[in-house]
């Protein structure tokens, strides 16, 4: 009964974290706004979790353990191309599109433009502010996967907040500058 | 509490819910009060609803999806693993009695045997090689696997017939002015009589139109073209290699 119990239990996980992936995706995505490297990061995640699947004591908590160890990928993927960078300060913007003229015809849509400004944030910034606004997770729940303190967690939601507000407006279209001024005529 | 005393981080948490019942109604009241911190609350809020809509619908990956195996199944395929291994291993112990006799010296005659067309009678000792390309690695690799195979069949007291055909950029093997490989090849030329190296005769027309200087290493043979040279040798039973 013990063995199928376990195979039981191995195919819930199988079944759970196929549910997940997709929101996994997601969040690699607004961390590395790189669909290969998502890909991969969810893919070493999800290979991670079925081999330490014996670490997770409480089922209710898969879903932070997996955003932890996607975090931890992440961290990991950068420790080993950027050594000498600070992981909390990198901004990848610079790497995260190339010019396209699928990007330039969409650059103007408000989709693109909050993921420029997204991308734009340093790393530390953009996983605290993804975790709370895409996944809706606690302060506390963000302070665990990342491991950080709440402040942290805190301080960085709240520039990460700021900085969007400042990015939007600067990446909002410009008007054209032959674009005639109304003026008033006495 | 004014607006001035209203923190930021403290609006965060209202915005998401991140404060207990009585510190949330106690924000309310405050937020209420004030057009200035309802402003700032709704900018928040519009910005949470405008992330989570710009990541709706990341752009998909195109790599297929990959299915859990289950462990039945791979241990399934260990098996059949294991057991082709088996019956390779037996039937090669068993059948190498009689490739190690005399007759072994036509494998290769027997292998390409059994996958010719009647119609071509392929002889295994009469190779042609054809190189289209300039790279350096691949002409090296070219020239080592002919004196390999020349080398192996002067060993075994077998004759070969081998003959290098070179077009397009792959000339350049064998132009005494750009060849890397001139003084090798000159040597193979001496050491193995049975090797024979050609040109294509159209790609060199074409370097002397395009007002090019084109001398060859001595002692190799100009083709009418490359094409009809590969027919013709194939037409003759000759085994062809592209490298």
């Amino acid at each position: 009964m013990k063995i199928l119990n376990l195979f039981g239990h191995a195919k819930d996980l199988q079944n759970q974290l196929e549910q997940i992936r997709p929101r996994l995706y997601r969040l690699a995505y607004s961390w590395c706004h790189n669909a290969s490297l998502a890909d991969d990061l969810v893919q070493e995640t999800l290979i991670k979790a079925l081999k330490n699947a014996n670490q997770l004591r409480d089922p209710a908590l898969l879903n932070s353990w997996l955003f932890s160890i996607l975090a931890n990928c992440l961290r990991d993927h950068y420790r080993q191309y950027k050594e000498m960078d600070d992981i909390d300060e990198i901004e990848d913007y610079h790497y995260a599109h190339e010019n396209t003229p699928e990007r330039a015809h969409s650059q103007s849509q408000i989709i693109m433009r909050v993921r420029d400004a997204v991308s734009k944030l340093p790393l530390g910034q953009r996983q605290v502010l993804t975790l709370v606004d895409l996944e809706e997770l606690s302060y506390i729940e963000v302070a665990s996967i990342l491991d950080i303190p709440i402040g942290t967690v805190m301080s960085r939601l709240c520039r990460a907040r700021v900085a969007m507000k400042t990015l939007l407006k600067e990446l909002a279209p410009q008007q054209s500058a032959q674009a005639i001024p109304l003026r008033r005529i006495k | 509490m004014n607006n001035q005393n209203i923190s930021d981080e403290y609006l965060n948490s209202f915005v998401d819910n991140q404060l207990d019942s009585s510190e949330k109604i106690h924000a309310f009241d405050i937020i209420n009060q004030n057009e200035s911190l309802k402003n700032r609350v709704c900018e928040l809020s519009a910005l949470k609803v405008i992330i989570k809509h710009a990541y709706n619908q990341p752009p998909a990956h195109t790599r297929p999806k990959v299915k859990f195996q289950r462990r039945w199944i791979m241990h399934f395929q260990s098996l059949a693993a294991c057991l082709l291994l088996l019956v390779g291993g037996v039937s090669g112990w068993l059948t190498h009695d009689w490739l190690g006799g005399p007759e072994s010296q036509n494998i290769a005659s027997m292998l390409l045997t059994s996958q010719r067309d009647d119609s071509l009678a392929i002889d295994a000792r009469k190779i042609i090689l054809h190189i289209s390309n300039s790279n350096p690695a691949r002409l090296k690799t070219a020239l080592d696997e002919t004196e390999g195979l020349l080398n192996n069949y002067r060993h075994a007291n077998r004759t070969i017939q081998v003959e290098v055909i070179a077009n397009k950029q792959g000339v350049d093997l064998l132009r005494a002015n750009l060849s890397p490989y001139k003084d090798r090849i000159s040597l193979m030329q001496k050491k193995y009589p049975n090797l024979n190296f050609m040109v294509c005769g159209q790609t060199i027309n074409k370097l002397r139109n395009e007002g090019k200087n084109v001398e060859l290493i001595p002692h190799t043979g100009v083709a009418l073209s490359a094409a009809d040279q590969i027919n013709k040798r194939l037409l003759q039973g000759w085994g062809y290699v592209k490298i």
